[in-house]
């Protein structure tokens, strides 16, 4: 903390927390993490003992699943408002003109977003797991949980939702509509996680023989576009499978080096983009 | 004195949609003193507001340049000098009146303890203590425009911009708000504001600039215009000699008359023939003299229809 203190401004880090506050006191995110607990401590539970015999890989993969999906939901509903609102609620006709830059602003929106997600995400495994635990209280699995699995899983499911959120940030600090930025983003995360799919495909022997035109766009796709099927680790938690410590890195870096590139394009464009 | 804004030939067009263009501001020059409150007048559309957003760095310049504080320095060293309310202002309305003023000072890299002192202070000053630790959300038009106020004034700024601080007020709210520039003013801080009511310009400007059309069309004191504007007079008179009446009906025009008084019209320039006349008299007694003045009224007129 202290070393991100001298890293952004004091007015970065006043953004970043009157962002956290709205989103923590929003309608949307309370409702949101509150159905959610209810599911993980009622029906996850209850509808993986329906399986019978592998209840604990049901449990976390149903676990996972709707994390994954309500973790979505928030980060492009709070992705795509993150500065729509306030520019349309006229609140930084009030703020930019405080001794706040323009990069102050969109790092500090970020970071309050970036806080919003980890405090859902904390919730909801925290949740989860107390319904994983009563779920493989029902009947033992030959596998043993490995949570230290879990914890990486809903970890990179962050990121990937980090680097999802930087395009909610980039989309918006040109759009003057909701639209745009919704579409994109929804649109990001889709082709994110087909795009390592398509490479594949276009690498084996099939995709050789595609028109060469089409082979290059893919190609374009792929090293545009996030590959976000590296961030799923679902499976490597379902069944407890060894996890490589430098590839865990590799992807690491690739989501920080990402973010840092998506939300330094927002900056160039916010920079020049005039509040009236 | 020191200036506080200096503004070179500042000029805005804006690009719409088509590439329509608006040129909303033109060549515009201005130079404001320290411990002066100057006041921005000017019809709907004038361009008031863009010079205002063009000086908190909202929107950028088309041609010219500005400074602030008399610092030729970055954006950044101008907007902490300075306190802004935005016209129909509206802040982040999830949270709290006290939680808004604490993040502002905070921005303004104010101590802890004197963002709580002084937050206290204006917001019992602008009567919204009651109402400090309820959501924005909830708060009326004008206490909105109240905490406006107390979110400029909490770093005690040198040079203060205010687009239409009246607007939404209720009458005991201008008058505390008239009272707090006017101490402004003796304070020695420089008030820029735009308005549209000519009275709160008379109280407590000392220089008006009259916009039109994006062109600075008249700038000029506010004494130098009560003075100008000086059309003729009203006298009561007590009594009147004969001849005295003689004289005003040439010179002047009676309008009215109550309680055994009379009182004429005399136009400036035939004052003082009418006074030397009167005075060699012993039967008239004048019991008032009043100026009438052209108010800024006709003159925001005159100047706004482009004569
Ligand atoms: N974002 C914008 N795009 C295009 N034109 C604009 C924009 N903002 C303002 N204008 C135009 O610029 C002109 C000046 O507007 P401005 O808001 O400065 O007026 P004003 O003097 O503050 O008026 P008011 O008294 O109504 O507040 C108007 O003709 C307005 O239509
Ligand atoms: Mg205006």
């Amino acid at each position: 903390m202290l070393r991100c203190r001298n890293l952004f401004p004091n007015q970065a880090f006043g953004i970043a927390k009157v962002t956290l506050t709205g989103g923590r006191r929003d309608k949307v995110f309370i409702t949101l993490i509150f159905i959610s607990v209810i599911s993980f401590l009622a029906v996850i539970p209850a509808a993986s003992s329906l399986s019978m015999r592998q209840v604990r890989e049901v449990a976390v993969n149903l676990s996972l699943s709707t994390i994954s999906f309500v973790s979505l939901v928030l980060t492009v509903f709070f992705g795509v408002h993150l500065i729509y609102r306030d520019m349309e609620q006229r609140f930084v006709h009030a703020v930019l003109p405080l001794p706040i830059s323009r990069g102050s602003y969109l790092i500090g929106k970020f970071l309050g977003l970036s806080a919003i997600l980890a405090i859902g995400l904390t919730i909801l495994s925290l949740f989860s797991s107390i319904g994983i635990l009563i779920a493989s209280a029902t009947y033992k699995s030959q596998i043993p949980m490995l949570w230290e699995n879990y914890v990486a899983a809903v970890f990179f499911e962050y990121l990937e939702l980090l680097i999802l959120a930087s395009f909610a940030v980039f989309f918006s600090s040109f759009s003057t509509t909701v639209f745009l930025p919704l579409f994109s983003t929804v649109s990001v995360y889709i082709i994110g996680n087909v795009t390592q799919s398509v490479a594949e495909y276009i690498a084996s022997p099939y995709g050789q023989k595609l028109p060469r035109f089409s082979i290059y766009i893919s190609k374009a796709v792929y090293y545009i576009f996030p590959n976000l099927t590296a961030f799923d680790l679902k499976a490597k938690a379902i069944y407890s499978l060894r996890m490589s410590f430098s590839d865990l890195s590799f992807i690491f870096l690739y989501a920080v080096l990402y973010i840092l590139i998506i939300l330094s394009a927002s900056l160039l464009v916010f920079r020049r983009r005039e509040i009236a | 004195m020191e200036t506080a804004i200096k503004i070179e030939s500042l000029g805005k067009i804006y690009r719409g949609v088509k590439g329509k263009r608006v040129e909303a501001l033109k060549n515009l020059n201005l130079e404001i003193l320290k411990g002066e409150v100057f006041g921005f007048l000017g019809p709907n559309g004038a361009g008031k507001s863009t010079t205002i957003r063009l000086l908190t760095g909202l929107i950028s310049p088309s041609s010219g340049r500005f400074s602030i504080g008399g610092s030729n320095g970055s954006l950044m060293n101008c907007k902490k000098m300075v306190g802004y309310l935005p016209e129909n202002p509206s802040f982040y309305d999830y949270l709290t009146g006290e939680e808004y003023l604490s993040f502002v000072g905070n921005t303004f890299d104010m101590k802890g303890e004197s963002i709580i002192s002084e937050s206290e202070r204006l917001l019992t000053l602008l009567d919204l203590h009651g109402a400090r630790k309820r959501p924005i959300r909830s708060y009326s038009k004008g206490m909105v425009q109240r905490l406006g106020l107390a979110q400029c004034l909490i770093h005690d700024p040198e040079i203060l911009i205010l687009d239409e601080p009246m607007s939404g007020l209720d009458p005991l709210g201008r008058i505390l708000v008239r009272d707090i520039i006017l101490n402004l003013k003796a304070r020695g801080k420089c008030v820029f504001m735009s308005t549209h009511i000519l009275h709160d310009i008379e109280v407590i400007c000392d220089r008006v600039g009259i916009i039109v059309r994006g062109e600075l069309r008249h700038l000029e004191s506010i004494q130098d215009i009560m003075t100008r504007g000086i059309k003729g007079y009203r006298i009561i008179f007590n009594s009147l000699s004969d001849r005295v009446v003689d004289r005003l009906r040439t010179v002047g025009e009676r309008i009215g008359s109550e309680k055994g008084t009379l009182s004429y019209y005399v136009a400036k320039g035939n004052m003082q023939s009418l006074l030397a006349e009167a005075s060699t008299d012993k039967v008239t007694v004048i019991q008032l003299i009043e100026p009438i003045r052209r108010g800024l009224d006709e003159l925001f007129e005159e100047v706004t229809r482009g004569n």
